[in-house]
């Protein structure tokens, strides 16, 4: 395995990742990931993700060893295939999806991680959910996860001492080619967007933190997020379904909050497709 | 509902409930003496749940502090909410997850969970009534928060969307 804060290295693997792989065809269009508790699926709270989010900018944090067991789970029903990894834990804070470290027992988890596990669906062969597996964080990693929650400041978006916005690959910095000219709009009009979530509420429950404690998370709080469930944000305020109350009811929107929102979101949709139209137009080159 | 209260004092807010009210009537009219349709089902359920979400939207801003805490009112709410949500509850026979609903499938897969789901809302829902009669703001306050988790937890399982 190499170095933690290996930045080539880890380039590559989120390219290779990113692109037409193995593990990204492998994945059903709804994958759920999240820590692995010992509990079965269905009580453990997961986040859902769209196959590219999950293949450009989680899977690539971890270092595979190469090696891998399968056994078929009884009590799920599904294949098992445990991965033995170590985390990147020592990366620039821009190349997270977001601060892990808001919450020290996360970021300590992810530290300590020794094997991701892929549920596997026998009907489709496709993966269903995916974990990583902690084992014992040491003391020194407790230690600096505890600095590092205290440090965060409730952003998930920040701008760096270089002006530019992070986490960088949230704005599909490397997964996109560098002279793609829709990227930039794409961090404008996302946010655009967001602040017609903020209006909407959305982000009382479609955060990383998990306010209201959903089992399956939704997360909308960076370009990247948002893109990944972008249909699904159109249709589920198109049809009233979002946004909730905290009793789960829909809770309709003001006309005028909701014709805005659309709009923005259609705006969002319109450029993500024409950065990636333009990507599978020069992918040869 | 207390019997002698005047029930139209308070028909602006809520008069789409009593509307609703009129309705469930209308239905059990229909239905006297005779088994329960699937569907007249359905539409009962849906009575009280459109109900206990019009009564219940009434106490939250009272817990937000939007509005001041009125204890009379706020116990004649949880009794409403209380009884409606256990009336709601007669009305899932098997087969209803077809139709106009939203009810999922799950109800009657794994029924335990859904009766455990129901019984952890009454819990929430004495302890809101306990608070509300020792004029407990604080108490009142956070037993509305959990109520309402008790309500998204079963809606999160077992509400299609
Ligand atoms: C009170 C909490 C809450 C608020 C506010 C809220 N949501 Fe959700 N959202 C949920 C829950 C719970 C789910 C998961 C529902 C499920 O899977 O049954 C969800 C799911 C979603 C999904 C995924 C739908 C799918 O088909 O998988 C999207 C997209 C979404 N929400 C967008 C939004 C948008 C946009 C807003 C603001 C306009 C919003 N939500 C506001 C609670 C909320």
């Amino acid at each position: 395995m190499s170095n933690p804060g290996d930045q080539q290295a880890f380039d590559r693997c989120r390219q290779a990742l990113f692109g037409a792989s193995v593990l990204r065809s492998s994945l059903s269009p709804i994958i759920l990931w999240g820590r692995a508790r010992g509990a079965a699926l269905t009580e453990t709270p997961l986040t859902q993700f769209a196959p590219d989010v999950y293949a450009g900018l989680y899977a690539p944090l971890f270092m595979f060893a190469g090696t891998a067991t399968v056994t078929f789970d009884e009590d799920e029903q599904l294949y098992k295939a445990v991965l033995p990894v170590g985390f990147r834990n020592r990366l620039p804070p821009g190349q997270f999806p977001y601060p892990f470290w808001h919450d020290k027992t996360k970021w300590s988890s992810y530290q300590a991680t020794v094997a991701l596990q892929f549920f596997i669906d026998p009907d489709s062969d496709l993966i269903k959910v995916a974990q990583f597996v902690p084992g014992a964080p040491s003391p020194t990693v407790l230690a600096e996860a505890m600095e590092a929650a205290a440090s965060f400041d409730g952003h998930w978006l920040w701008t760096d001492g270089n002006g530019r916005t992070q986490p960088q690959v949230t704005l599909f910095d490397g997964l996109y080619r560098a002279d793609n000219p829709h990227v930039a709009e794409i961090e404008s009009r996302y946010r655009a967007l967001a602040l017609e979530m903020r209006e909407a509420e959305c982000d009382s429950c479609h955060v990383p933190g998990n306010p209201q404690k959903l089992k399956r998370l939704v997360l909308l709080q960076t370009p990247a997020h948002a893109a990944g469930e972008i249909r699904r944000i159109l249709e589920s305020v198109r049809n009233g379904d979002m946004p909730q109350d905290d009793t789960g009811i829909e809770k309709p929107l003001p006309p005028a909050v909701k014709q805005r929102l659309l709009a923005r979101a259609e705006a969002f949709e319109a450029i993500l497709t024409a950065a990636r139209d333009w990507e599978n137009r020069h992918a040869a080159e | 509902m207390r019997p002698n209260e005047p029930r139209h004092r308070r028909a602006s807010g809520p008069g789409m409930a009593l509307a609703v009210v009129a309705a469930l009537v209308a239905a059990f009219g229909t239905v006297q003496g005779e088994p329960l349709t699937v569907d007249d089902a359905i539409k009962l359920r849906r009575a009280a749940f459109a109900l206990q979400g019009q009564y219940f939207g009434q106490l939250k801003p009272m817990a937000a502090g939007a509005v001041a805490f009125d204890t009379r009112r706020a116990d004649a709410l949880v009794t409403r909410v209380t009884a409606l949500s256990q009336m709601a509850a007669e009305f899932f026979p098997a087969g209803s997850d077809q139709g106009n609903t939203k009810a999922s499938a799950a109800i009657w897969q794994r029924p335990d969970d859904f009766a455990q789901r129901e019984r952890a809302l009454q819990t929430e829902l004495a302890a809101l009534a306990r608070s509300v009669q020792a004029s407990d703001e604080n108490a009142f306050k956070s037993a509305v928060a959990t109520t309402s988790a008790a309500c998204k937890a079963c809606h999160e399982d077992f509400r299609a969307r």
